[in-house]
């Protein structure tokens, strides 16, 4: 069995967890820390956020649907989170960093009410994040298309307590309340 | 006389059913056209962008299935078909040439399956304005599509 099938599993066990009071939430084996370039340029370490949750989800920004989907449903979930929203960062991994410069990460993520971070990298360093959350991705190319290429990717949103465990993986399906339910349950865990 | 009474009103019905014959017909051919396109809207594109997707339902009120050969707008440089789907968690792009619309039926181009790309926007769209996008069907039909810009 793939590791990402196995870190599903985990993963929706971890989901149906979080309704249960005092469960304590697994940690799971993805993820772990790691050091990209940010949107502004910056070399950026996740242990940077330590004392926050973090939710990660691996993209690019010429996807058109389940990436401006995904980032609109986590917009939702930081205004749902009211003053929690403090305590939650989010991360944007491109996996087309041919395309997403630091500079169109920047301006991309600007259009959504979102604290969110853009990060990019050199193609091994991206691999090297992909390979350790266990996500997946391929450059596909569509010579007959303007878009020369798209990138498949998977869509699993990584939720990291702020010691920077992976707690919950949430499929693309998950809800606004279903992460927002996931990230209360993870700094309740952890105050 | 009863008899010229009984004509005179079967006569009146006749016109008052061919009335509402030719009101119903005529309210058909405005709103049911053989392929109708309807609630189209368009992304506002992201700020490092020229490039849009347009997503709309395509309803074929006929017995015959069609299938939409080519997009085309000139309010971009080029149009396309693409499909997205879900494989074992992973998201997949892929243009497509063509998109059936079952007879009696419809096909909705949404965020979760196909969607129209227009490349190389002329102009920056703002929320609220309007693209236009026709679709060229097998039978050569172009159905005109109005696609509000949202965010």
């Amino acid at each position: 069995m793939r590791a990402w099938t196995l870190g599903f599993m985990a993963g929706f066990i971890a989901l149906a967890s979080v309704g249960c009071h005092r469960a304590q939430l697994p940690v799971l084996q993805v993820g772990g820390d790691f050091a990209l370039t940010d949107d502004n340029s910056q070399p950026f370490e996740l242990s940077s956020l330590r004392g926050k949750a973090v939710l990660i989800f691996f993209g690019y920004t010429s996807c058109p649907d389940v990436c401006p989907t995904t980032l609109s449903k986590l917009s939702s979930v930081q205004k749902q989170l009211g003053t929690d929203a403090a305590r939650l960062k989010t991360l944007y991994i491109t996996v087309d960093p041919d395309r997403d410069t630091p500079a169109v990460l920047k301006a991309d993520l600007g259009a959504f009410d979102l604290d969110a971070l853009g990060l990019t990298g050199t193609k091994p360093e991206i691999d090297k994040v992909v390979a350790l959350y266990g996500a997946s991705y391929e450059i596909i190319p569509t010579p007959t298309s303007a878009a020369k290429y798209t990138v498949a990717h998977s869509t699993t949103l990584y939720a990291l307590d702020p010691a920077g465990r992976t707690r919950i993986l949430f499929p693309y399906e998950a809800t606004v309340s279903d992460i927002v339910k996931g990230v209360k349950s993870i700094l309740a865990s952890s105050t | 006389m009863r008899t010229r009474d009984s004509s005179m009103s079967a006569r009146r019905m006749l016109l008052a059913i061919s009335f509402a014959v030719f009101l119903f017909s005529s309210a058909l051919s405005a709103q049911n056209a053989d392929v109708v396109a309807h609630d189209a809207w368009a992304r506002v594109p992201l700020p490092s962008k020229m490039d849009t997707a347009v997503y709309v339902v395509v309803e074929n009120h006929t017995p015959q299935a069609r299938t939409i050969v080519s997009v085309s707008s000139d309010a971009a440089a080029s149009a396309e078909m693409h499909q997205m789907t879900m494989t074992k968690m992973m998201m997949v792009m892929t243009p497509v040439s063509q998109v059936s619309i079952p007879a009696k039926g419809k096909t909705s181009f949404d965020p979760n399956n196909f969607h129209i790309m227009l490349f190389g926007l002329k102009t920056r769209p703002a929320v609220g304005d309007k693209i236009h996008v026709t679709l060229k069907l097998d039978d050569g039909t172009m159905v005109p599509v109005e696609a509000t810009v949202r965010k």
